[in-house]
């Protein structure tokens, strides 16, 4: 067994479980948004914690993974003489604007609007409203194509 | 690589992560519901891992086919079953899905039930917390669950004979 393989191994572990992750969420995430009553979203968003540990662990651990598969591999740079690599590392890293941009200024909108249906007993328009922000959906499917692409360029080695 | 046998491998993996989605997904609701104090809670998150169940049965009979027909378009011959390693996946995925027919649909079928007797009385009862414990077969089908996706991928990336 070539010690390079574990590492690949490694790797490919750490990757679906990061995508697991960003399903997982995104899966939770959507059924919150669906939800009848603010209870039930808050229940659903809350639950989506371990998924959300699941992407913000395994985004960095993917890619100190992947240069470490590409360092025992021998492939010179850590890969990113490599297209198909780079561009995996430029993909993975793309969501990362994203954090201070919209997760965290619209997640604090979020939760102030949960916490504000939750006392009403109701769904009201503002977390409905929040649930459906255009930019947090974006960003969503970004990451999620994002990962998609990477995959295609993992098995493709296209250039 | 023939497009014929990318797309197809692609669909192989896109199967696995659905799989792995589908599993990991309805471990951590089911344990974050069996261990939730109230029942409305219970039912939330029970109700919630329904469709990470579905991910994972549909993913599993997907896996296989996909499986089969990445070995072939890969020129394994018998669709990769005279290689030790494709075999052994494969027995993993089959004994994966006799679990799920034999023991999580019958547990989850009396989950479902306890709960809805909890739901009427108002409180997580202990007949429910009963039937969210995992013992004799059931404890060996969750941490076979728990274990068989790392042992498929491991088989995948070592190939070793």
């Amino acid at each position: 067994m070539e010690p390079s393989n574990l590492v690949k191994l490694l790797h490919v572990g750490i990757a679906f479980a990061f995508i697991s992750g960003l399903i997982g969420r995104w899966v939770l995430l959507r059924l919150a948004a669906a939800a009848s009553d603010p209870e039930t979203s808050n229940t659903l968003a809350h639950a989506a914690a371990p998924f959300e540990r699941l992407v913000i662990r395994g985004g960095p651990a993917i890619l100190l993974a992947g240069m470490a598969t590409a360092w025992a591999q021998g492939y010179p740079w850590l890969g990113l003489t490599t297209g198909w690599m780079l561009l995996s590392v430029i993909l993975l890293l793309s969501p990362l604007p994203l954090v201070p941009l919209v997760f965290l200024p619209r997640g604090r909108i979020f939760e102030a609007a949960l916490a504000d249906a939750r006392r009403q007993g109701v769904m009201t328009l503002e977390l409905r409203a929040a649930f459906a922000d255009p930019a947090v959906a974006f960003a969503r499917r970004w990451e999620l194509t994002a990962v998609a692409i990477v995959v295609v360029l993992m098995v493709t080695k296209p250039f | 690589m023939p497009l014929l046998a990318t797309l197809l491998k692609l669909a192989h993996i896109g199967a696995g992560i659905a799989m792995v989605a589908g599993l990991l997904g309805s471990r951590l609701l089911n344990r974050q519901a069996a261990v939730a104090g109230e029942i409305d809670v219970v039912l939330r998150l029970s109700r919630a891992a329904a469709p990470f169940d579905r991910m994972g049965e549909v993913a599993g009979p997907a896996l296989i086919v996909t499986g089969f027909a990445t070995a072939w378009a890969d020129g394994y011959p018998w669709l990769g079953l005279t290689t030790g390693w494709i075999l052994a996946s494969v027995a993993l995925v089959v004994l994966l899905l006799v679990l799920v027919a034999r023991v999580f649909r019958p547990a989850g079928a009396r989950v479902e039930s306890a709960i809805l007797a909890a739901r009427a009385a108002g409180t997580v009862t202990p007949e429910l917390q009963e039937a969210y414990a995992e013992a004799g077969v059931r404890r060996f089908a969750t941490l076979y669950g728990d274990l068989v996706a790392p042992a498929i991928i491991a088989l995948m990336i070592l190939k070793p004979g």
